[in-house]
């Protein structure tokens, strides 16, 4: 009761620390599960951004409005469009998407050997990068050679858009992937540039893993929009 | 990480001359880059503008010009802070590092600065700037329905100060409690010395003004024609205004995104030894609550908004329903956001009320787990109700039964949180201070804002209400009387221990009283004018609702007097008399009030070890071997 309760003392939802016990300022380990949390609550937000891709690609292909999902040549003309084709380029979108995949297979390896603390986790790391950006380079090149442009219809802007921001997502994985690789050159080369950090490898391997565990998450993303827009 | 390379206490930067400060990445740097992006991305605009894009973008509107001029200025805004130096040595190869080292003085509220502390109160001027200018649009909008008859503001320009009121009230105000306070004090709270993430907490802050400042300039482009939820085709069709609209709503969700990320994984990971999960503070939980919406419905909104920006730069047929789109895909994906919103905005309140109680109230919080499962069902369920938003807008009829139903029952886990504050309430006798002032004031309001929602969630009832005023008055008790009222509670509850002083009681007691009444009888007669026909978003009205309409604009205008009362008070209390708080002026046992004020720039001396909740009013006080027996305040 209320009454009673005041005539209490307050007490502490923390009591003083004891003379003697040592407490050390923050544990060693809290870094790396933030960074594990952040990479999946990251996905948890990338999965809804391209949901919204997603919920767009079959609601405009249902309703097919004006037959406008996917409009014939001759509606294309009417609309003073020069492109006829809205067929996407079946060997350039494989080519993107088993770079993707190989480069996940990639990453994964390089984190499993980080993990057994071995030195030789570097070349498949870099492998992954170079994979990454080969990804974006061949829709790039997609983008580029395809017969139809954003304005042709809602499958050519769905096409178009969803893609575009799954390769911003690429390049911002591939950021984080580069960050890890150079920071293990940089030690490598310059040992002493890196102050006080006594194992270059304890910093890499939680941003490292985070990293691959997003990307490989991404990568899933990748399939399902490869499916949707190329295959379906 | 135990093995970074930055020192987390840092020695005071030995004092510099003024001329040498101000170069550097800071804020007059950021002004100056993010005026030279905005010219680029102008210039660069208008030269795409002439090539290709040259049949496609009516000749008077560049849009492309307009978002590019954007999107380089807000780059430049936060090169200039600083925000792109860490992102870049880390692409060298430079080592990772906790934060930045900390300044003293008054130099760190004006720049990148990771110290959560400081971060708050950046937040918190920040918003409250905004919540001015949000506040003045409302005035001007009473002032306009003081006749049923254009005035003084024609049609166009009166939809689109509707517009600018709803959108930097819904935009800023996503963060009005999570971004000042949960920023300041959950990590003191969790026991932790900073967030998970303290760059990415200074960048959500520094996104969100740049955002104000866009939706701002909104008057010098036509302004918007579509009010806050920026509804397709008129999106489409309106004028460059509208760029302003989606930029800002597009910045606002990724600093919600961001903020809600680094919540979570700041209370998931750094909770102190001893803070179990079921000893987290009640405001810990609406935070976290909140910071799951946040960081799934955000994304969303922003993938819709640049499909609207493609569709109004690029022609894109997302939602143009000449080219393939449909303006009802447009209303889908912005409520699937827009109604989780709405509990972004309720859910810290809900915390703000259960967290002050027990302390005016001495008494443990009266279900603890109910007021948590109620908050993460809320959660959990706001994602399941978004159509009733579009009961009248084509949904498929035989939908409507379902979303009715799912409505109705988010009531449920609402009506949770009412129950533990009425059984806190239950026999208690309450300290009526100014904070708790406001949070009873939440309970009436927050009351008829749910009793009312429930005709909203009923397809009859909606059908003959929607687009009414009826809607307009539920909505403002809901965000108004509870958002408001409990950042209002925060305030007044806290500001002792942010700055060590406080604020004038009579003053704060006027300001109470003053909102309160001036709040209801503004909003209640509006339920009233809504049920005789009033349309929103139009000023002109039916001659037999003048009588009533002017006396709602006199009660909002007295509404706006009592925020001037409050300034006032902040500016008399905290700035000419700076009158001293005490240590602990509430008698709290929660730990933010155990540590000392100004609150140190690493918050403990050493990681506090947790043995027990805090709302432990009542219970007799245990004191374990080896411990002193810690003086009652």
């Amino acid at each position: 009761m209320a009454s009673e309760s005041e005539s209490l003392p307050l007490g502490r939802m923390a009591p003083p620390v004891p003379a003697g016990l040592d407490i050390p300022p923050e544990p060693p380990d809290v870094g790396a599960r933030a960074l594990s949390v952040a990479s999946r609550l990251l996905c948890g937000a990338s999965t809804f951004f391209f949901l919204a891709f997603l919920f767009a690609y079959f609601y405009l292909r249902s309703i097919n409005q004006d037959h406008f999902w996917l409009p014939s040549a001759a509606q294309l003309k009417e609309q003073k469009e020069l492109h006829v084709s809205l067929k996407p380029d079946q060997a350039l979108g494989a080519v993107f998407i088993v770079c993707v995949v190989l480069s996940v297979l990639l990453a994964f390896l390089a984190s499993r050997r980080m993990k057994q603390q071995s030195q030789s986790w570097l070349p498949p790391a870099i492998g992954a990068l170079v994979l990454g950006i080969g990804a974006v380079a061949a829709q790039c090149i997609e983008f580029i050679v395809q017969k139809f442009g954003p304005t042709d219809g809602a499958f050519a802007s769905v096409f178009c858009a969803w893609l575009a921001f799954y390769l911003i997502a690429i390049l911002g994985t591939m950021y984080w992937l580069e960050t890890q690789v150079a920071t293990e050159l940089r030690a490598r080369r310059q040992p002493a540039a890196h102050g006080d950090i006594r194992d270059p490898d304890r910093l890499i391997a939680p941003s490292l893993d985070a990293a691959v565990f997003y990307w490989g998450f991404l990568a899933g993303i990748g399939i399902v929009t490869y499916v949707t827009l190329y295959l379906l | 990480m135990s093995t970074t390379a930055a020192a987390v206490s840092t020695p005071a930067p030995a004092s510099r001359p003024l001329w040498r400060r101000l170069i550097g990445f800071n804020l007059l740097t950021a002004v100056l880059l993010g005026i030279g992006g905005y010219y680029l991305g102008w210039f660069i605009g208008h030269q795409i503008k002439g090539s290709s894009f040259h049949n496609q973008v009516p000749s008077s509107e560049n849009d492309v010009a307009l978002l590019l001029a954007y999107f380089f200025g807000v780059i430049g805004f936060l090169i200039g802070l600083g925000f792109a130096n860490y992102p870049v040595s880390r692409m060298l190869g430079r080592p990772a590092s906790l934060r930045e080292k900390e300044q003293e003085g008054w130099g760190r509220y004006f720049g990148l600065c990771t110290d959560h502390k400081v971060v708050g109160i950046q937040y918190l001027i920040g918003i409250g700037v905004f919540f001015f200018i949000g506040g003045l649009n409302a005035m001007l909008i009473r002032a306009e329905l003081l006749h049923n008859t254009p005035t003084f503001v024609g049609p166009g320009q009166y939809i689109s100060l509707v517009g600018m009121h709803g959108t930097m009230m819904m935009g800023m105000m996503t963060s009005g409690i999570l971004g000042p306070f949960a920023n300041y004090f959950v990590p003191i709270m969790i026991g932790a010395r900073r967030m998970a993430f303290p760059r990415i907490e200074a960048l959500t802050f520094w996104l969100l003004m740049a955002a104000g400042f866009i939706l701002t300039s909104t008057i010098f482009f036509g302004g918007f024609p579509t009010g806050w939820t920026g509804y397709e085709p008129l999106n489409d069709q309106a004028v460059m205004g509208m760029d302003s609209y989606i930029c800002f709503f597009a910045l606002v969700g990724i600093s919600m995104c961001l903020l809600g990320l680094n919540m979570m994984a700041t209370i998931i990971t750094m909770r102190a030894p001893g803070l179990t999960w079921s000893r987290l503070p009640i405001f810990v939980w609406s935070v976290f609550a909140t910071s799951v919406l946040m960081v799934l419905a955000a994304p969303m909104l922003v993938a819709t908004l640049l499909m609207a920006a493609l569709d109004r730069t690029i022609n894109t047929s997302f939602f143009i329903t000449g080219g393939g789109g449909s303006s009802y895909l447009f209303e889908n994906l912005f409520w699937f956001f827009g109604h989780p919103e709405v509990y972004i905005l309720a859910l810290p309140g809900f915390g703000i009320v259960l967290e002050l109680l027990p302390v005016f109230t001495r008494k443990p919080l009266w279900g603890y787990r109910l007021a948590v499962s109620g908050m993460l069902g809320v959660s959990l369920m706001s994602f399941f109700v978004w159509q009733h938003h579009l009961f009248v807008s084509g949904i498929n009829a035989d939908l409507r039964p379902f979303y009715m139903l799912s409505t109705e029952i988010i009531s449920i886990p609402t009506g949770f949180i009412f129950m533990c504050v009425m059984g806190t309430l239950w026999k208690a006798r309450t300290s009526f201070t100014v904070p708790m002032l406001f949070c009873l004031g939440w309970t009436f309001n927050f009351l008829i804002g749910g009793l009312s929602g429930v005709f909203l969630s009923d397809t009859p009832s909606d059908t003959t209400t929607h687009g009414s005023f009826f809607v307009m008055a539920h909505f403002h008790y809901t965000i108004m009387g509870g958002l408001i009222f409990t950042f209002f509670a925060a305030i007044y509850y806290w500001i002792p221990k942010m700055t060590g002083l406080r604020f004038n009681e009579r003053l704060a007691k006027l300001h109470f009283w003053l909102m309160f009444v001036a709040f209801n009888s503004t909003f209640l007669p509006l339920f009233v004018l809504g049920m005789k026909g009033q349309p929103r978003r139009v000023s002109e009205y039916a001659p037999n609702l003048h009588g009533l309409n002017v006396w709602v604009s006199i009660s909002a205008f007295v509404l706006g007097f009592s925020m001037l009362i409050f300034l006032a008070n902040a500016v008399y209390s905290l700035i000419f008399v700076r009158l001293k708080a005490e240590q602990n002026p509430w008698r709290s046992k929660s730990i933010e009030w155990q540590v000392p004020t100004p609150v140190p720039v690493n918050n403990f001396e050493q990681i506090p070890v947790f043995d027990s909740d805090p709302y432990e009013y009542g219970v007799p006080l245990t004191v374990g071997p080896g411990q002193t027996a810690p003086a009652g305040a």
